[in-house]
């Protein structure tokens, strides 16, 4: 049940990004080494270079959402 | 109220996936959370374009928190040698190129708190600095680490120096109660457990790190007996 799910969210998640290249081996790396190593390890995908953008600017905005204190200048 | 600055990556990066410009969201994060255009994106009157952008990424957001949540009931937990030798197989498995060292630092039930590439070498070596792997350990409150490194050659057996390397990262850690559980040899597509082997080394030599006690007084007495004379 939970497996199913976290399929689900992963796909979700892919298309919320617009992946469309090489989905079938994202899904099964962001669920054999979870979602962080994905997001951290984007630079070295072999994906599209927005695509690549896409997924560092969504990392940005959660490493910051993460950081108490913001990002400071 | 307190002050929240944020760096211009993170305004380029709300930018690029908003489409509102950026003047504007600086605009609004003078003074105000820059998050409160995510949770209530009227307040910078966006049209219909920036605002179905918000959404998804409002979506994104959500999914994100959702599977992090998954993972963490999912957590992968390494506590025998297979689990932690196949673990490593399907990350160096296919590094044919580089000797890469890898650690798995992990929690007391040996789930994994994180995992890091610390080394990448040559076709036959790779430098290990225990300094930075130490670092990690600290930085994630580890209750132990498990190292892995490939031999792009195939060979599954552990080199006089991978011996070596690893009695000294037992010197160093196992006194800072961080335990190495294993090193995980991966050649190919088999793995070598030196736990499982018995190559797993003793504790020797290693560093004292017990709590130092520190008798001000009688330092004090000695100075003044020392001064006296």
């Amino acid at each position: 049940m939970l497996q199913q799910k976290k399929k689900e969210v992963i796909t979700n998640i892919l298309d919320l990004l617009e992946i469309k290249e090489n989905k079938e081996e994202i899904e099964m790396m962001i669920e054999s080494l979870g979602i962080d190593y994905f997001l951290d390890n984007a630079e070295t995908l072999n994906l599209s270079n927005s695509t690549k953008e896409k997924i560092i600017d969504a990392r940005t905005i959660l490493h910051c959402m993460k950081a108490p204190e913001g990002v400071l200048q | 109220m307190r002050d929240i600055k944020y760096n211009d990556k993170f305004f380029d990066s709300l930018h690029r996936l908003t489409e509102i410009p950026v003047e504007k969201i600086k605009e609004y994060a003078n003074g105000n959370n820059p998050f409160n255009i995510l949770e209530h994106p009227l307040v910078i009157n966006p049209d219909e374009n920036q605002l179905e952008k918000i959404k998804k990424l409002n979506d994104f957001i959500s999914s994100y928190s959702m599977l992090r949540e998954i993972e963490e009931q999912n957590k992968i937990v390494l506590n025998t040698a297979e689990k932690a030798g196949n673990y490593f197989k399907s990350l160096l498995g296919s590094k044919r190129d580089k000797e890469c060292l890898m650690v798995a630092f992990v929690d007391n039930s040996i789930g994994i708190i994180e995992q890091k590439i610390l080394s990448e070498g040559t076709v036959d070596h790779s430098v290990v600095y225990p300094r930075e792997i130490l670092k990690r350990a600290l930085y994630t409150d580890c209750a132990g680490i498990i190292i892995s490194h490939n031999h792009p050659g195939g060979s599954l057996r552990p080199s006089r120096d991978d011996i070596k390397i690893t009695k000294r990262l037992v010197d160093i850690f196992e006194p800072l109660d961080i335990k190495v559980f294993d090193h995980i040899i991966i050649g190919g597509n088999k793995y070598l457990s030196m736990l499982e082997e018995g190559l797993m080394p003793n504790k020797e030599n290693a560093a004292n790190y017990e709590p130092i006690k520190i008798h001000r007084e009688e330092q004090m007495r000695n100075f003044e007996a020392e001064y006296e004379r």
